[in-house]
């Protein structure tokens, strides 16, 4: 753990601009990969996670933007910014251009299996000429070889026949098989990193299963590095090495896999994990987390989680907590977590008084400590998904100056 | 099944044991379709025709009025020589068909007003009308492609730049688009070759304007997406992945569009901005017989023939590939 990281993400930022705002829609994550683990990047729909990911690529469609951060890969430097002269931010010079993003890391060094494996795949094309293209492009094959590879990477994901599925369509492939042919051109390009953006979503669980052990075994052959987006915690305790919980744009709490199952340091990772059931716990009825995540363009003060947490104080509204270091493990790897709680956010938390139920969910979009104070007006209840709407709504009232 | 048929329209893979079922797939859905089975059967003769023609006149007609020899109408004894005059004196002008009281077996559709045979005339006119036709639907085809994916692919400035063009050139009525190219670009020599030229691009609107509108869904899936992060070009991504999965709806509104685009070349020609005398062209011919519509209507009538079968040929073939294109009606 002490080498030099694969992948360094350091307070990445990405940003929509669209009309009604800005959406932040990542704000300011760091992890680290390092060579031959499987990083979780976790967290429910709309936290960021994909968007974390694909900026990892610099594939952030109009009109979104990485607008700061820097992402560090081998030592190259796959987005990074500078003060220019006139103070404002600019590229920095050795950050890689286009051509070598797309000609060497994209495919090369980093590649992506992506979410929905029906849609993955070009439906005009035979899945065995896709696959030699991916080959034929990334690795400077002939023709020949490159097909004798595709079929060899067919055959090593554990599709039957592969000779004669080569030839095949995508339609003709059923979802698991053809989340094998993505999982072999990932592969097959001979990548460090492989960001597996939700690979299983779309697969039923026996096919999530098997998914998941060839990745276990191929990841043991190749020493390929991942990085697991999913919203599956059970996923991620079966393959994992570290996780990144995601919640709303930021991360909210890292750590090495057992200590976030068994020393969960975040109440947010405490109620995603409630709300799973688990063979460990018995529990009478599961316990999911109330209401919606609000939306990144307009994100509640303080900590983000604040309006949804069963743990939250008055301070919490105020003070929006980074991720620090609470604990560390026996094998003296950080356990990182962003709640106020802990001892080593020295703000107060134990004296401030707990906040009511029903607290407002959405504030105003830029409220700082002190100005989106709301008080316990008569707020939209839990679970309804009406809390997510945009404006001041029942703010103000007799909630000011609550200190 | 759009599957195979694209791909070879396309030409991105040539391999042609990959696309095999898809073709075979769709021709048997066409086989099965009893008006698309004879749109199929029209369009094959005709396309026969043509080809014949073409070979016979050197394919020397469309290279800007080189005289053309057609040797072999010369030789075969159903045809004449489809421009040469015969002597004065000796010509029978204004021959009513075969079937006629008047008319004589040796000209079955009976002959023009300066007394050559009519029927090689329809035949021989085939080799302008439909291959022009043809050509100018296939110019505005690949134009329109080509600037419909891209300025669907790219968007933003692009797409503005691009689609505000193809407006402009949208809002200008064909057949005046087309006369107006053909008159200035020749510089006052109207030839066939200008025409394919200003039908094409008086038809590039349509062709990019539906080929964007696939392409604005297609560039959203996540193939696509996946090419990028694989670092496929921007090129590779038109060309292989856009253009072929964007291609079935273009493909049937260009068979659709060669019966209209034939019918406008035949109208430019009846205007005279067409092929020239003494070219056989069916637009050309109608041009010529309307003044002897009381005397002979025939003469209007074998070309106006000729241009319905073809067109309605084409029609109910592009008919028919609509329906086994549509994966909607795929069992």
């Amino acid at each position: 753990m002490s080498s030099e990281p694969l992948l360094r993400v350091e307070n990445l930022k990405t940003q929509f601009f669209t009309d009604t705002g800005t959406v932040r829609a990542v704000d300011g994550i760091s992890f680290e990969v390092y060579e031959g683990e499987i990083v979780g990047l976790v967290g429910e729909s709309g936290a960021g996670k994909s968007v974390a990911s694909m900026s990892l690529l610099r594939l952030v469609e109009n009109p979104g933007e990485i607008v700061g951060g820097e992402v560090t890969y081998k030592g190259e430097t796959i987005f990074g910014l500078e003060e220019g002269p006139d103070g404002e931010l600019r590229k920095r010079d050795d950050m890689l251009s286009n051509e070598e993003m797309r000609d060497r890391i994209r495919g090369n060094e980093i590649a992506v299996i992506f979410q929905d494996p029906m849609e993955s795949l070009n439906p005009v094309f035979t899945v065995g000429g896709q696959l030699r293209e991916f080959i034929e492009l990334n690795r400077d094959l002939s023709r020949e070889k490159a097909r004798e590879e595709a079929v060899d990477m067919l055959r090593e994901v554990g599709i039957p026949d592969p000779e004669e599925r080569y030839e095949e369509y995508p339609h003709q492939f059923s979802g698991g098989m053809r989340q094998r042919v993505l999982i072999a051109m990932a592969l097959a390009c001979e990548p460090n990193l492989i960001i597996a953006d939700e690979p299983t979503t779309a697969l039923d669980v026996t096919v999530e299963g098997q998914i998941i052990d060839l990745v276990d075994d191929l990841q043991e052959k190749y020493g390929t590095s991942f990085i697991w987006v999913t919203h599956d915690l059970g996923v991620v305790a079966e393959i994992c090495d570290r996780v990144n919980v995601m919640y709303l744009g930021e991360i909210v709490e890292q750590a090495p896999i057992d200590e976030l199952f068994y020393d969960t340091k975040h109440p947010y990772t405490d109620a995603l994990l409630d709300s799973i059931p688990r063979p460990d716990r018995t529990v009478g009825e599961l316990d999911p987390i109330e209401g919606v995540m609000p939306e990144a363009i307009s994100p509640p003060s303080g900590c983000r989680f604040h309006p949804r947490c069963p743990d939250a104080r008055e301070v919490c509204r105020r003070v929006h907590p980074e991720n620090r270091v609470v604990d560390t493990t026996e094998s003296a790897e950080p356990h990182r977590a962003a709640c106020v709680k802990h001892d080593a956010f020295d703000v107060g938390y134990d004296e401030s008084p707990p906040l009511e139920k029903e607290p407002q969910v959405t504030s105003e979009p830029d409220a700082d400590t002190e100005a989106g104070v709301t008080g316990p007006g008569p707020g939209p209840g839990p679970g309804t998904g009406t809390g997510t709407g945009t404006g001041p709504g029942s703010s103000g009232g007799g909630g000011e100056g609550s200190e | 099944m759009a599957v195979g048929e694209t791909q070879v329209e396309s030409g991105a893979e040539p391999a042609t044991k990959e696309t095999e079922t898809g073709w075979r797939n769709t021709l048997r859905k066409i086989k099965q379709d009893t008006t698309a089975r004879w749109g199929l059967y029209v369009i094959t003769i005709v396309l026969a025709i043509t080809a014949y023609t073409l070979i016979d006149g050197n394919l020397s007609r469309l290279t800007f009025g080189a005289v053309s020899d057609f040797t072999m109408a010369e030789t075969l004894p159903i045809f004449e020589h489809p421009e040469r005059l015969p002597p004065p004196g000796e010509a029978e002008t204004n021959l009513p068909p075969a079937f006629h009281a008047d008319g004589t077996m040796s000209h079955p559709l009976g002959t023009d007003p300066n007394g050559r045979d009519y029927f090689t005339r329809i035949v021989y006119g085939a080799q302008v009308s439909v291959s022009v036709g043809i050509a100018a639907t296939f110019l505005g085809l690949l134009g329109g492609t080509i600037i419909g994916a891209v300025a669907g692919y790219y968007g933003g400035w692009v797409d503005d730049v691009l689609m505000r063009a193809i407006e402009t050139v949208y809002a200008i009525p064909p057949l005046i688009l087309i006369i107006v190219f053909t008159v200035f670009v020749s510089g006052g020599s109207p030839d066939v070759m200008y025409a394919i030229v200003g039908v094409g691009i008086a038809f590039i609107p349509v062709f990019a304007r539906i080929i964007r509108s696939e392409v604005l869904s297609v560039r959203e899936m996540d193939y696509i997406e996946a090419a990028r992060a694989a670092g496929v070009k921007d090129r590779d991504i038109i060309l292989r992945h856009v253009i072929p999965n964007s291609f079935a709806p273009v493909l049937v509104y260009a068979t659709l569009q060669i019966g209209v685009t034939i019918l406008i070349v035949a109208g430019i020609s009846f205007l005279g901005f067409g092929a020239q005398p003494p070219t056989p062209d069916w637009g050309e011919m109608l041009n010529t017989s309307h003044g002897y519509m009381h005397s002979n209507v025939w003469l209007s009538i074998w070309p106006g023939l000729a241009i319905m079968i073809t067109i309605m040929g084409f029609n109910l073939f592009g008919d028919g590939l609509q329906d086994a294109l549509d994966p909607r009606i795929n069992e």
